[in-house]
């Protein structure tokens, strides 16, 4: 759910990223029929499918350890979710961490947060200052 | 990789299933969200 809660509100946020010059994309592992449905309800910006973490693998981002899932702040950001997205089937590696990524058009990593745990996203004031950061650059 | 490298080109699959090329397919300064899945 955190993933989706995040997804929602780069969709909301998707008009200033475009004003700022910059783009998004999602990429998960899980299903493409999951990837599809989100698509045809309207995403403004295209959600890929990474079967293999390739992209994951690239950056670093790595899978949950056992330990995260124990941790009190782990079940705190799924908690804070909750009304804000509706958790659907598990597809994919249901252990992979998530992140975010900020490139530029020639494929340089201008900006990165590597998650550790479950919903461990910067917040969008974040992504967006960042953004600025890079665009202004 | 770090902040200031390259991303080498990774193949990944569109809703749809096409093939598709990253960093190709980046037009413009790219916020990339990864997810653990879309469900």
């Amino acid at each position: 759910m955190p993933c989706l809660d995040l997804l929602s509100q780069l969709r909301e946020a998707h008009p200033e990223i475009t004003a700022l010059g910059g783009d998004v994309l999602a990429v998960a592992t899980g299903a493409d029929y999951q990837a599809r449905r989100l698509m045809a309800g309207g995403l403004p910006f295209p959600a890929l499918v990474d079967p293999d973490k390739r992209l994951y693998q690239a950056l670093g981002i790595e899978r949950i350890a056992w330990d995260q899932w124990f941790r009190p702040s782990t079940w705190r950001r799924y908690a804070r979710s909750v009304g804000h997205a509706r958790q659907g089937r598990l597809t994919g590696d249901i252990l992979q961490a998530p992140g975010v990524a900020i490139f530029e058009p020639s494929g340089v990593l201008r900006w990165l947060h590597r998650g550790r745990t479950l919903g461990d996203y910067p917040t969008v004031v974040a992504i967006l200052d960042a953004l600025r950061a890079v665009t202004a650059a | 990789m770090h902040v200031g490298d390259r991303l080498p080109d990774i193949e990944l699959r569109t809703a749809d299933g096409a093939a598709i090329v990253l960093p190709g397919v980046f037009q413009r300064v790219t916020v990339v969200q990864l997810l653990r899945y879309y469900g």
